[in-house]
């Protein structure tokens, strides 16, 4: 297994305390694997991610097992995320404009991670810079190593970032909402050009997203999280057309669909999600949930497992299917 | 027959792009091409395009919050452009505005009283308790209670924020409420709820939605009719339920491929990458998988289709063309 997660918490200060941002989450990645990571704001998707990445913000705590390659993420000082970050897992992020340097040519910031990481000169690192460029469809290449970010589309942007983070032929990719400020015609394009150069290079991919629709054409498995917890875990299809906990069930109804009547009364979820760390102690969503029981606020509920590799953080999962 | 409740007539909107040089020539952008829009009482209309199309702009100039460079915007058949600014503040009783962002929109030192009452208190002779009484009956109305009339905006969530807005856009009782990407930057539980006050308040306080989004199956929800919009100009328009089904332009149908599905085949036919713009021809003819020699040359205009439809395309789909039809979502 590439990456294994097991009860991962994690905890960032807060002037009140530590605040739990990420509680027991348990999941995996396969070599070359497609993982989606779903959830609402608040869910603690990104911290999942900028965790494996070790990009966590200063004073962040986390405990349970985390491990990439048969390295104990945990336990990496800094000089050897430095060897890992970039080179095993690279990251891309949902406004390119801001995660590159405005100042610094596009070719230059490609080639900064080949340089760092595979020793080369910068002359050679240039020169791969402009076929990366070319290999995620960024039309002519030779001058674009040149261009600054400005002169770039969003579009052509997050391709820049994804040249980027190929540089060092990672073992995986994690793409954070990358599509979520992209028109949906070049969203297509970028799914499809990361589910091609996947293809190629076989490395596997995180792809975090608020939109189930997207990580069910591009995830064979996903994760669906709630208050920091994840509440189901599962090959995506299965998931998404036979969702077990109530929380991916009353996501999934809520969304407006096209072809449904006009008017009609779209399914809501009453009451707001809890901000990030205030999850109660037991289910983050007991109180929301139509069918909470007083003990779903007391304890946190198990991982039930469904099938093979498909599990469900809830006790009252008979009363879900029951009452669907 | 009556007067439209909003008409656009050949509407043109052209931005002077910032020059090279100081004083050297400056490009010009025409953000709006020429558009033509009927928006009747009791159906509610949707634009659809994506970034830069124009659709904000042709919003904000429906609504007069800009002034076109050319043609005609009027209101239950008064024109919005030859209006006195007195004239004008009258006729903005009737038509409202909800933006997309829920978070700046809203004044964050006031109380939502007086965010709610804001409309209401720029026109004349209203007095003090009719205020307190239409702002808690419109706090009501999307679902908020009167205390919450005595809260700063920050005490809400992100869907509370945009249903205050909703709760300020209708406490003139307007006819028309122009709505752009009102739940886009909301999660999708808390989007349902504010698609619900906003689909409540069509059928119970008659209110006529020109909703611009990015997200067909928002705009499929709430609007009976349906234009498309590709740089600054209609490519399609039509009834919502014809329109989306069977689509005549190619532009329309990379759209709804494009959108991602909950239960979709992979590998379906995927919108080419935007080349270079097209100089005389039709716009979209450098991305159109369709486009022939004609499309090069010659721009096509609007034209009926029957069944309601207009479409400027040299060669529209046809209805049952595609077998594929459309993937559910």
């Amino acid at each position: 297994m590439l990456l294994e997660v097991e009860a991962l918490n994690l905890d960032l200060p807060t002037p009140t305390g530590p605040a739990r941002i990420v509680r027991e989450a348990t999941f995996g990645l396969d070599l070359g694997g497609t993982l989606g990571v779903v959830g609402e704001s608040g869910s603690g998707k990104t911290m999942t991610a900028l965790a494996i990445m070790g990009l966590l913000p200063e004073g962040a705590r986390i405990s349970g097992k985390l491990r990439f390659e048969g390295y104990d993420l945990a336990a990496l000082d800094e000089e050897e995320w430095r060897h890992l970050r970039g080179n095993r897992i690279a990251m891309i992020f949902q406004e390119p404009m801001t995660a590159l340097n405005p100042l610094q040519t596009i070719g230059r910031q490609i080639a900064e991670g080949m340089v760092l990481h595979r020793g080369l000169s910068r002359s050679a690192a240039l020169a791969e810079a402009a076929t990366l460029l070319e290999r995620v469809g960024l039309p002519d290449p030779a001058r674009r190593v040149r261009s600054y970010p400005y002169e770039l589309s969003g579009g052509q942007r997050q391709r820049a970032m994804i040249a980027m983070a190929l540089g060092c032929a990672p073992k995986l990719i994690i793409a954070d909402e990358p599509t979520t400020a992209l028109d949906v015609t070049v969203q297509a394009q970028i799914l499809d050009l990361l589910a091609r150069l996947r293809e190629e290079t076989g490395m596997a991919l995180i792809l975090v997203s608020h939109d189930l629709a997207v990580i069910a054409e591009n995830c064979e498995r996903v994760i669906v999280m709630y208050g920091g917890m994840v509440m189901e875990s599962g090959p995506t299809r299965d998931v998404l057309e036979r969702p077990a906990h109530p929380y991916t069930r009353a996501l999934l109804a809520a969304r407006p669909q096209l072809g449904a009547t006009r008017g009609g009364k779209l399914r809501t979820i009453p009451g707001v999600a809890p901000p990030a760390g205030e999850a109660p102690a037991g289910c983050a969503f007991a109180g929301r949930c139509p069918l909470t029981i007083e003990a779903c606020a007391a304890a946190m509920p198990p991982a039930l497992a469904l099938g093979p590799d498909r599990y469900a953080r809830c006790i009252r999962l008979d009363e879900a299917e029951r009452t669907q | 027959m009556s007067a439209p409740l909003l008409e656009l007539i050949d509407l043109v909107k052209v931005y002077r792009l910032a020059g090279e040089r100081l004083f050297g020539p400056h490009a010009h952008v025409r953000a709006v091409d020429g558009v033509d829009l009927k928006v009747t009482a009791g159906r509610s209309y949707g634009i659809v395009g994506e970034s830069g199309s124009g659709k904000s702009t042709l919003a904000r100039c429906a609504i007069a919050l800009e002034r076109p460079t050319s043609g005609e915007a009027c209101l239950m058949g008064v024109s919005l452009i030859g209006a006195s600014r007195r004239d004008l503040r009258r006729m903005r009783a009737h038509m409202q505005m909800i933006f997309q962002d829920p978070y700046g929109s809203l004044d964050p030192r006031q109380r939502v009283e007086r965010i709610v009452a804001e409309p209401l208190s720029l026109l004349d002779g209203v007095s003090g308790a009719e205020m307190t009484a239409r702002v808690s009956e419109s706090l009501q109305a999307v679902g908020l209670v009167k205390t919450d009339a005595r809260k700063y905006p920050h005490e809400f969530s992100g869907g509370q924020r945009q249903r205050i807005a909703i709760a300020r856009a209708l406490i003139t009782r307007p006819k028309l409420v122009v709505a752009d990407e009102p739940v886009s930057a909301l999660d999708v539980s808390v989007q349902a709820q504010v698609l619900n006050v906003m689909t409540d308040l069509q059928q119970r306080a008659g209110v006529t939605y020109l909703l611009i989004s990015h997200d067909l199956a928002v705009v499929e929800h709430v609007c009976d009719e349906i234009a498309v919009i590709f740089r600054g100009r209609f490519v399609e328009t039509g009834p919502t339920g014809i329109l989306l089904a069977a689509p005549a332009h190619p532009y329309t149908r990379a759209l709804i491929d494009a959108a991602p599905k909950l239960r979709a085949e992979r590998g379906r036919r995927r919108p080419a990458p935007t080349s270079a713009s097209s100089g005389a021809g039709c716009a979209y003819a450098p991305r159109c998988p369709y486009a022939q020699d004609r499309c090069r040359s010659e721009a096509p205009r609007l034209r009926e289709l029957g069944d309601g439809r207009r479409a400027a395309c040299h060669f529209p789909l046809p209805a049952n063309g595609l077998a594929s039809g459309r993937a559910t979502v």
